[in-house]
């Protein structure tokens, strides 16, 4: 039976949290719109689309974002230094449960100027800070580098690695592969059954990524791996940060293969948000930038077991009532 | 071709030689590049539960299957009855196919029973089953001020759960199969 009262003041005092987190740090809080002409290029999503129309009827095809990203790249390159907002985003056919819901409350936030190891050390302050709110105690922070844990799990040092090598690897470790598979494919399969599986219940972050798992990270010296982590805890993902990309001209190539992806999958391609590539090269670099799912931090902090126990009004009741 | 995505809990796959009904399975999408299907599948021949991990794109071989509507007559602890409801045909099915979900049923449930070569394969339940309350202790005055907004409840096939304070003995409830809690009361 649901405690309405508790899932609600839980959700108040986090977010009460992460705002006194972020304002003692000199960040500003912003509004970002949910409703824009380009959603998210990412080939794997599926945002919700709609039409904007004018009273004259003009009609403006449109989605519901699926990351504030790019309205927060916008402001960066329009000169803004430290922002952060909490918003909704939507992804459509994602589970109903377990850790998914289709609209969710992400926390993303910026800094120019700083990088990407500054923000996994931020990331820890903030979610030891939510966590002390909670009268929670948090063991240690690992920190792995995505080589290393390839290295140490299944025996393959990605420095080296060719599809070749990553596929017999698979092979030998009886991990299924499919004749069509990439090399991000066979590393990510690798990674899924090795890594991920076994992360254990400590807060460990994952770094480096192979630089075809970096869209819009800049790139480690030795230009092999994208400076990007995640951070898991109790096996759950409850970040993505990049060092952000600011080439314009790379971007758009990103972007433009994206959009060949999708339509390649048969999914709505949207329009590239020039906007966005005109005031990318404006920021500074190094800059950081981080999303983090809201929920899934009240989940780790309440030990609820699905995302429904944090959520007054889960997706899966309002649609799956038979 | 069937493609991953059209996975769904209960689907049956020729995979690998063998015929696999998938128990479990959970879509995973890297930063970049191909989405994947997490899959919990069983082999139907000896019972092993094996997970993999197929790319969207893939191309999958689904088994054909038959899909009946069949009400649970009894069980003798191993063996499952089912009867067709349009053919009145009877079929057992083992306790390893209906799993878990055994104690969800009550004679007269009326569930969907996957068959493949006359074989059954899987059961699956309705989102929502009824159930009376057999017992269910009355409420004391100071429960909802102490918190203690839940309490447990026996229904008429034996099965326990969570039920608000409030409701009684003999009254009607629904229950969500898919997480095992209580769902509404039923007006009678």
């Amino acid at each position: 039976m649901k405690n309405f009262q508790k899932i609600a003041e839980e959700r108040q005092l986090l977010n009460d949290t992460i705002r006194s987190f972020f304002r003692a740090r000199g960040f500003v809080e912003v509004e970002t719109p949910l409703v824009v002409r380009s959603p998210g290029m990412e080939p794997n999503l599926f945002p919700f689309e709609t039409v904007v129309i004018e009273p004259d009827g003009k009609r403006h095809n449109a989605g519901l974002i699926t990351s504030p990203e790019y309205a927060c790249k916008k402001l960066l390159g329009a000169g803004m230094q430290k922002i952060f907002t909490i918003t909704k985003v939507f992804r459509n056919q994602e589970e109903l449960g377990g850790n998914h819901n289709p609209e969710f409350s992400m926390l993303e936030w910026y800094n120019q100027g700083e990088g990407y190891l500054e923000c996994m050390q931020e990331t820890e302050d903030l979610i030891r800070a939510c966590a002390k709110a909670f009268q929670k105690k948090l063991p240690v922070f690992h920190r792995l580098r995505v080589r290393d844990a390839l290295l140490e799990k299944a025996g393959i040092d990605l420095d080296e690695a060719t599809p070749e090598t990553l596929r017999a690897t698979c092979d030998k470790l009886g991990i299924h592969t499919d004749p069509t598979d990439t090399e991000s494919d066979l590393f990510y399969r690798l990674f899924l059954e090795r890594v991920e599986k076994d992360l254990g219940e400590e807060p460990v972050f994952i770094y480096d990524y192979p630089k075809h798992q970096a869209a819009l990270a800049r790139l480690t010296d030795d230009g092999n791996y994208g400076k990007r982590f995640e951070l898991y805890i109790d096996g759950k993902e409850l970040c993505n940060a990049f060092e952000e990309l600011t080439d314009g001209p790379e971007q758009r190539l990103r972007f433009e293969e994206e959009a060949k992806e999708r339509e390649e999958l048969g999914k709505t391609v949207f329009p590239i948000d020039e906007e966005l590539l005109t005031l990318l090269p404006s920021m500074q670099n190094p800059s950081y930038g981080n999303a983090l799912g809201i929920d899934r931090v009240q989940m780790i902090m309440t030990d609820a077991q699905s995302i429904k126990d944090v959520l007054l009004f889960p997706a899966a009741d309002l649609f799956k009532k038979e | 071709m069937p493609s991953p995505n059209d996975i769904k809990k209960g689907t049956a796959i020729n995979y690998d030689g063998s015929l696999w009904v998938v128990v479990d399975f959970q879509r995973v999408s890297p930063g970049k590049g191909s989405s994947f299907v997490r899959t919990k599948m069983k082999n139907i021949s000896n019972g092993k539960v094996n997970e993999y991990n197929f790319k969207s794109s893939e191309n999958l071989t689904f088994a054909d299957m038959q899909y009946k509507k069949m009400q649970y007559l009894f069980s003798d602890g191993s063996f499952f009855t089912f009867m067709d409801s349009v053919s009145f045909e009877q079929i057992s099915v083992d306790e390893g196919t209906v799993g878990d979900d055994a104690k969800y049923l009550k004679e007269g449930l009326e569930v969907t029973i996957a068959m493949h070569e006359g074989n059954a394969i899987s059961m699956t339940l309705p989102m929502r089953i009824e159930y009376d309350i057999t017992y269910t202790e009355p409420a004391v005055k100071g429960d909802t001020a102490s918190g203690n907004v839940s309490k447990e409840a026996e229904l008429d096939n034996g099965l326990k759960v969570k039920v608000p304070i409030f409701l009684n003995t003999g009254d009607r409830i629904s229950v969500n199969t898919d997480t095992g809690e209580y769902s509404e009361r039923i007006s009678k």
